[in-house]
């Protein structure tokens, strides 16, 4: 389990990742924390000739808030976002996703845009991204675009950055006040790629009625899945356990996931019903109406 | 004088090993690299069957960096020949296996060349550049296929693709089944496992200048067996080569067995004089070396309508992979003849059937056997007292074999050394308030989650048995062992013996026990040198089925009271009192009221200048013990379970082991190893599995998919023991190490039952969510 042969080059900037990526383009890869890059370079699935270093870039391991948004740069280390007050103020979810992922120890390393930018649909930020409808921006050297969760994950580890762009920041958008947050999911063992997980975050309106209800399932399809029908389900209704369950039966019934040797289509169906009506009804028990929120501050 | 020190035995004194291990300063075969070292690699085989028509290694010799790539043909013109599989069996179809592949290849993962270069980088960028020509045949992926008889055969000359049968019992009466008030026909199935030691396999040989000998450092269980072994495959002298085991991080048995990576790196040191180093990486441990525990039972029962045990008979097909490794089919043979569990059945009947399949070969595995034996006779057990509406436990105490009839000679021809089984039992239940479970159950119930309390009572043997049995047997290695001790001049011990250590304390048990006998200090004043071919006394079969304290414990035992003798002889001398008055404890020897400290006995004794006439100068003692028979730890475990309905998640609420294991040396060392094979076995019950596709594929190459428990899987452990002491045991020791694998699995498939209500699926491991999930729709008639 030795990688094949490449080249190693630590980027001391930002541009010039982005001058080695004009170059080099499709023959490197960029390395963050390496918590999914390595064990693919020693099992000799990937095999760059060259590879970027980033993970030491400190212009972009940041996390802040400007008018209302989270911004999160690319480098920000997993355990910093699950740390951090500023984030757990408006967006709980995103901790609450964290601590799924991995061990303390992968946390450390990994790094909060390697982890979206490898698109896995059974890891977490992925699917905390496409819930919480973060904006990604990639440069290359030519200039900079912004991408909508939805564009930016295209199919099983596969997202929207061209071999010449790199990601450099997560942008999360003010979630609406007093939405109930909430982000299950079950695996194997804890720490291990999910078998089925669920994101959701329930806005309510001033009669306290579904108003913009976001549900986001794991590992049900090749990119982070918005039951959209589901969500529509919800429009206008009270979150109560009889409507909260019919969007978890809708929000199942579209998604037909991946058998593995770890559980069956049919299993991972049911459990992602499970699961989605267990983060519909914690996010709805969170939820208040705004005008609530506004008195309690 | 100071306070009296306690006896060693029995006390859980902190483990001699810990300081250099938990500080990271260890010394495993990685940790060695001599200058000069070619790293070994070897190509493996990407398809599960097929004619190999043709290696190339041009191109992978041509890459600079590299010494050499050689196949099976190029090993036998450098002397090697196959290697001995060590316990051949009646009718064996085949006793030596290649080193490499020759004409075909039997399983993914299978090494057809080996490549030596400056690094291991260098080795595997070389590998890829070897060249196979392979034309495909159809891949064999379970034992069911193996035997139909249109299957394709793994070795064309034999009649079928079975290796070896042995039936164990005799031929159980028909009649029997015929009249039975209660007959029982049901099917059990075990999933492949790996034993998944943190170090891998690991060999590093090095060449002795100015002589045709190698020294190898090798991660085994067994220096001398595997120096016997290797040196006979490299068609040399046992004397040419020495094997010493460092520290090892950990074997569960796999390690017990010599594999063709440590023989070609001990023969390619030799050939080209300089060191040659092989370290095994997790993907080649889960491909390469040796899989376990996979089998299908079939068996009949039959009971009177009291529910007691009449007869069992049946079959056992075992998935041995493309060929067998060390212990050939010895696991479906122990399986066999422990079928009969802790019970008194006076007839059994048992074909087990070994049968070569397109997967990676079967070996050893902790407490082999047993866990397949105990699994099915234990889901009996319970299935009998749904049938009769009597408490599994009532089934159980019914047919235990009892106190009063030790020795017990089962119809299998074990015999069962001593112990209270239904003692284990009772305190198993009173432990986890057995009485008391449906309450518990409702409670649950109003959580919306599915409660199951289940048992599982076991006996392992343990510790082999008589040499004279085993070679009966057909095994290649008795089961003597002799312990040397030396003491120096200052009053200090060194306990050399040839058995090895993979974690399990060894040097801490040893220096306790003869800490007592010697009266010295098991942390201070005795040191423990294990596991070297040819610098330690010789080990027949090394550290195996808990053979250190039993079998390496009783020599060094018999060795330290012979070295006690002498002393005392000497300190009489000093001291002008009869032998037999004299005591050594506090490092002193003490008659009367008088005391000499054991440093100046030894200082006579070594110097010679002050000895009482007639005894000899010298004081090194060495003991050989060989046990009459192995011993038969015992006990009973019990689960409780919550399920979650919506995920098939099964938690365990509660774990209760009830174990005797005799007298304990160290009691922290002994729930240590009652804990790991506990977490091990819940790793069988729940979550470990090899798993193959169609075309004879690994699926688990990694241990992102072959999940091995973390401590997050595993629930607190209680342990109650009970001691009963090997009555035929010099210190009355029973094993450890094995006994408690057996219990988990048929105590959480005996608890799934109690939760859900019985479902053909807990007849099979292992017990996944989705499986789980199915069996609830089963349960329920959904599905």
């Amino acid at each position: 389990m030795k990688p094949a042969p490449f080249d190693y080059v630590r980027a001391t900037h930002p541009d010039q990742a982005l001058e080695l990526l004009a170059t080099a383009g499709d023959e490197s890869k960029l390395l963050a924390g390496g918590q999914s890059l390595i064990p693919m370079l020693n099992f000799r699935l990937a095999r760059p000739a060259v590879l970027i270093d980033i993970g030491r870039l400190g212009e972009l391991s940041y996390i802040n808030r400007q008018d209302g948004t989270l911004r999160i740069g690319a480098t920000t280390r997993q355990a910093q976002l699950e740390r951090s007050k500023l984030a757990s103020a408006g967006w709980p979810l995103l901790a609450r996703a964290i601590g799924w992922l991995a061990h303390p120890q992968i946390r450390s390393v990994g790094t909060v845009g390697g982890s979206v930018a490898h698109a896995d649909p059974a890891a977490e930020l992925p699917v905390a991204c496409s819930v919480l409808e973060a904006r990604m921006t990639v440069a290359s050297r030519s200039g900079k675009r912004e991408i909508s969760a939805d564009d930016f994950f295209v199919t099983h580890l596969t997202s929207a950055i061209e071999a010449d762009e790199m990601l450099l920041e997560i942008a999360i958008p003010a979630a609406p006040d007093g939405a109930g947050q909430s982000f299950v999911e079950y695996s194997r063992r804890h720490g291990d790629f999910a078998l089925g997980g669920a994101a959701v975050v329930i806005p309510l309106d001033a009669q306290g009625r579904c108003a913009g209800v976001r549900i986001t399932l794991m590992t049900a399809a090749p990119v982070p899945w918005r039951a959209r029908t589901a969500e529509k389900l919800l429009e206008g209704e009270l979150p109560g356990a009889q409507q909260l369950a019919a969007a978890a039966k809708a929000a199942a019934s579209e998604i037909s996931p991946t058998s593995d040797i770890h559980g069956g289509s049919s299993y991972r169906k049911a459990l992602a019903q499970t699961l989605c009506f267990q983060a519909l009804t914690e996010a709805a028990a969170m939820a208040t109406p705004p005008d609530v929120t506004r008195v309690g501050k | 004088m100071s306070a009296h020190r306690d006896r060693a035995v029995g006390r859980s004194i902190a483990r001699l090993e810990d300081p250099r291990l938990l500080r990271g300063e260890g010394n495993f075969v990685a940790d060695q690299n001599p200058t000069g070292t070619l790293h070994a690699h070897f190509v493996r085989g990407p398809i599960a069957h097929g004619n190999l028509v043709n290696v190339n290694c041009e191109r992978a010799i041509a890459l600079p960096g590299v010494h050499a790539v050689l196949t099976v043909s190029d090993l036998a013109q450098i002397g090697a020949i196959p290697l001995k599989v060590g316990w051949n069996h009646p009718d064996q179809q085949i006793t030596e296996t290649e080193l490499l592949a020759s004409d075909r290849v039997r399983w993914v993962g299978q090494a057809i060349a080996v490549v030596l270069a400056d690094s291991l980088y260098i080795a595997e960028d070389a590998g890829e550049l070897v060249e196979l020509e392979l034309e495909p045949l159809p891949a064999i992926t379970s034992a069911s296929a193996a035997i139909d008889p249109d299957a394709t055969k793994l070795y064309p000359d034999w009649p079928d693709n079975v290796l070896a049968e042995y039936t164990a019992g005799d031929v159980a009466n028909p009649g029997l089944f015929a009249e039975a008030a209660i007959t029982l026909h049901e099917q059990f199935s075990i999933q492949r496992l790996a034993a998944s030691p943190l170090e891998g396999r690991a060999a590093l040989a090095v060449a002795q200048p100015g002589s045709d000998r190698v020294t190898a450092w090798i991660s085994t269980q067994a220096a001398h067996h595997a120096s016997e072994v290797i040196a006979e495959a490299c068609g040399w002298p046992t004397s040419r080569l020495r094997v010493i085991t460092p520290d090892v991080g950990g074997g569960f048995g796999l390690k017990e067995a010599v594999f063709a990576e440590d023989v070609i790196t001990c023969l390619l040191a030799g050939h080209f004089g300089r060191p040659v180093k092989w370290i095994e990486d997790r993907r080649e441990n889960l491909i390469g070396s040796a899989h376990c525990r996979q089998c299908e039972w079939d068996i009949e029962l039959a009971a009177d309508q009291d529910g007691r045990i009449l007869a069992l008979r049946g079959d056992l097909l075992y998935d041995m992979g493309g060929e067998p490794t060390g212990v050939g089919i010895g696991f479906a043979r122990v399986a066999a003849e422990m079928l009969g569990g802790p019970y008194r059945i006076e007839s059994v009947e048992v074909k087990a059937r070994g049968v070569v399949t397109n997967k990676t070969p079967a070996g050893a595995y902790r407490g082999y056997g047993g866990p397949e034996a105990a699994f099915a006779i234990e889901r009996l057990i319970d299935l009998l007292a749904l049938r009769l509406n009597l408490p599994p436990h009532e089934v159980r105490r019914r047919n235990f074999v009892q106190p009063d009839q030790f020795p017990y000679s089962s119809a299998s021809g074990m015999v069962y050394d001593s112990g209270n089984y239904e003692e284990a039992l009772d305190l198993a239940l009173a432990r986890s308030d057995f009485a008391g479970f449906e309450r518990r159950r409702e409670e649950a119930q109003k959580l919306g989650l599915l409660r199951g309390i289940g048992m599982a009572s076991f006996v392992k043997p343990s510790g082999l048995t008589n040499s004279r049995i085993m070679a009966g047997a057909g095994t290649d290695h008795g089961n003597s062992e002799t312990v040397t001790i030396r003491m120096t001049a200052d009053g200090a011990a060194t306990v050399l013996s040839g058995v090895s250590s993979q974690g399990q304390g060894h040097e801490t048990i040893l220096a306790q026990v003869c800490a007592d006998v010697l009266g010295l200090d098991p942390e201070r004043e005795i040191s423990v040198l294990l596991g070297d071919s040819q610098m330690t006394p010789y080990s027949s079969a090394g550290a195996i089925n808990s053979r250190v304290a039993i079998i390496a414990g009783a020599a060094a035992r018999l060795a330290a009271e012979e070295l006690r003798a002498k002393l005392q002889l000497i300190a009489a001398g000093f001291m002008d009192v009869a032998p037999t008055a004299v005591v050594l404890a506090d490092s002193q020897a003490v008659a009367g009221g008088k005391s000499v400290p054991i440093a100046q006995l030894a200082k006579a004794a070594l110097t010679g200048f002050e000895l009482p006439d007639g005894v000899e100068p010298g004081l090194e003692q060495s003991a050989t013990y060989d046990p009459p028979n192995g011993t038969f730890p015992y006990g009973t475990h019990v689960a409780e379970i919550e399920i979650e309905p919506g995920s098939g998640a099964i938690e365990i609420v509660r774990y209760i082991a009830v174990n005797d294991s005799g007298i304990l040396l160290n009691p922290a060392i002994v729930n240590g190893q009652l804990i790991g094979a506990i977490a091990q076995g819940i790793g069988g019950a729940l979550l470990e599995e090899i798993a193959y596709d169609s075309n004879g594929q690994i699926q688990t190459a990694s241990l992102m998919d072959y999940l091995l428990p973390t401590a997050c899987e595993i629930p607190r452990i209680e342990i109650e023991h009970l001691c009963t002491p090997a009555p035929h045991i010099p210190g009355g020791v029973k094993g450890v190490g094995e006994s408690g694998i057996l219990a988990p699995a048929p105590a959480i498939a005996n608890a799934l039952a109690n939760a859900l209500g019985p479902v053909e699926a807990q007849n099979h491991l292992p017990f996944s969510p989705p499986v789980v999930w199915e069996m609830i729709r089963a349960a329920d008639g959904i599905g």
